[in-house]
């Protein structure tokens, strides 16, 4: 009897294939892996919402400075007068008298069926562009630049890792150009519910805005801040970029306690770079101070009377020049509230 | 649309990532599974998170996502077993001598001849037994099981045609022992 191995019916290369056989992956392993792709998915998302809110912050804000520019000549001269720009040692007497003034405040405190209302309202100047990025003009010759306030409302209820309620409303508050084909149209007003911010596990979690994450702080100044900076994250560097990137999301949050936000005044105290520039207005149109980094067109804004942070402002000489739109420099202006209230509005 | 496609457009639109999870899923898995059956439904989520996170980094010029993919899933498993291994007190030189042999063994022993192939197997070196695995096993091209490992493709190639001699040369030398014995019987 003879036997031709070469005819076998099994041969090396099959028998290998058929050693790597394995069961099908079951219909929930795979689902498991399409949730955590889908939870990543959506965290990014928000986080680029975040980030385009940012953004926002800055494209609008060059189209204001632009508008700034152009009544250069006139306002400045008049308002020279009224500023004073000092260096680091009067920011720093601001700063620490902000330090003072935070720390004597109460946070919220939020009873059970309660909510913390977190109320950020920002105001800011935005352009239609065309190919490259220059802006357009309607056919009336003027530029199409906008004007528009943007609310966003969140309550956050006493169980903090409970779903939150989101109210989202913008008014667009002026346009450049009376060409109705190049007006800015208000987003639809939109309030819904959504996982909370805070809780660990959520797919939205932001660290800013979770109290577990301000406790677990330290409390040195500069560790406070590399910590802070850390957390938040961002490619940009120099003080410049970390007031206006880092810290602001921290005092924006609407979250962070007093005793953090003052400690964050008393660490950006001992900042060298920062000035201060007197003769602002706040966003309730009081006198106010505020507090920048030298070169930088983002700043703090303080109460000049009680010394409380009271939000955020924006200027860039870049601001296309607009006849008519000279009346504000400042091309973002930006404030948080919070409050305690016994319901939060249902969403359908 | 290709995957590179798909995965293109993830970085505009995330949430269109899942359509990967869907279509190149289970060949991921089936990697996992056949290196560490017991692990594999944990680690594949791992897989596809580490993938979505660094997608930025795929070129398409360099492979198809497959590839890219069994390459990611290569890390994820490497680092399960150095978490293995550190908790035995040890550490791995590499993933595939840490392969859960059982599962392949019993497919093996039903054809009669699994020693052999069992044998010559572990007569590889560990670089040629990947190679060749990958290319058995996940169906990858040389270029590609290149990439997966990260070697140059020339270098795939010469390792993968070392495995297949030597696997060829124990097949039939047992082959023709086995065949002059039942001859002899």
């Amino acid at each position: 009897m003879t036997t031709d191995t070469h005819t076998s019916p099994i041969d090396p290369w099959t028998d290998l294939r058929r050693a790597g056989q394995v069961t099908p992956v079951s219909d929930e392993a795979l689902q498991a892996a399409r949730a955590a792709v889908r939870r990543a998915a959506m965290t990014e998302t928000l986080r680029a919402k975040v980030l385009r809110v940012r953004r926002r912050r800055l494209r609008r804000t060059a189209v204001g400075l632009a508008a700034a520019v152009v009544v250069v000549s006139g306002a400045v001269t008049v308002r020279l007068g009224d500023h004073h720009v000092g260096g680091s040692p009067a920011a720093a007497a601001v700063l620490k008298r902000a330090a003072r003034a935070t720390i004597a405040q109460h946070d919220p405190v939020i009873g059970p069926g309660q909510y913390l209302k977190v109320t950020l309202v920002q105001r800011t100047w935005g352009t239609a562009s065309g190919r490259g990025g220059k802006t357009l003009r309607g056919k009336d010759g003027q530029l199409a630049t906008f004007e528009e306030r943007w609310t966003r409302t969140i309550w956050i209820p006493h169980d903090i890792d409970a779903a939150w309620t989101f109210r989202e409303r913008t008014k667009v508050l002026r346009n450049g150009t009376t060409d109705p084909a190049l007006q800015d149209h208000a987003e639809p007003n939109r309030i819904y519910r959504q996982a909370s911010w805070a809780a660990p596990l959520s797919p939205y979690h932001l660290q800013t805005y979770d109290p577990r994450w301000y406790a677990s702080l330290p409390h040195s100044p500069q560790a406070l801040l590399k910590a802070i900076r850390k957390a938040v994250g961002g490619e940009g560097h120099g003080a410049a970029y970390d007031l206006q990137e880092i810290y602001s999301e921290v005092l924006r949050s609407g979250l962070a306690p007093a005793t953090v936000r003052s400690a964050v005044f008393s660490a950006l105290a001992k900042t060298h770079g920062l000035e201060v520039e007197q003769g602002v207005s706040t966003p309730a149109g009081r006198a106010g101070v505020a507090i920048g980094a030298r070169g930088g067109r983002f700043q703090m804004i303080f109460d000049a009377k009680t010394g409380q942070y009271v939000g955020e402002r924006g200027t860039d000489p870049g601001f296309p020049a607009v006849p008519g739109l000279d009346a504000d420099k400042t091309t973002l202006l930006a404030s948080v509230t919070t409050t305690v209230v016994d319901d939060a509005p249902q969403v359908r | 649309m290709s995957d590179g496609d798909v995965v293109a457009r993830s970085l505009q639109d995330p949430l269109a990532f899942e359509e990967l999870v869907t279509s190149l899923g289970p060949r991921v898995h089936a990697y996992l599974a056949r290196r560490v059956p017991h692990h594999a439904d944990d680690l594949l989520s791992e897989v596809w998170l580490e993938a979505f996170g660094s997608r930025g980094q795929y070129d398409e010029g360099r492979g198809e996502v497959a590839g890219w993919l069994f390459g990611v899933a290569r890390h994820v498993l490497m680092r399960h077993l150095r978490r293995v291994e550190r908790s035995r007190g040890a550490a791995p030189d590499d993933a595939t001598q840490h392969e859960d042999w059982d599962a392949v063994d019993r497919r093996l022993d039903a054809s009669g001849l699994a020693p052999v192939l069992r044998a010559a197997l572990a007569a590889l070196s560990a670089e040629e037994r990947e190679v060749l695995l990958l290319v058995a096993w996940e169906q990858l091209s040389p270029t590609e099981a290149a990439a997966v490992l990260g070697i140059p493709a020339g270098t795939a190639r010469s390792r993968l045609h070392r495995a297949r001699a030597r696997i060829t040369d124990a097949w039939n030398t047992t082959a023709v022992t086995t065949a002059r014995g039942e001859h002899h019987s």
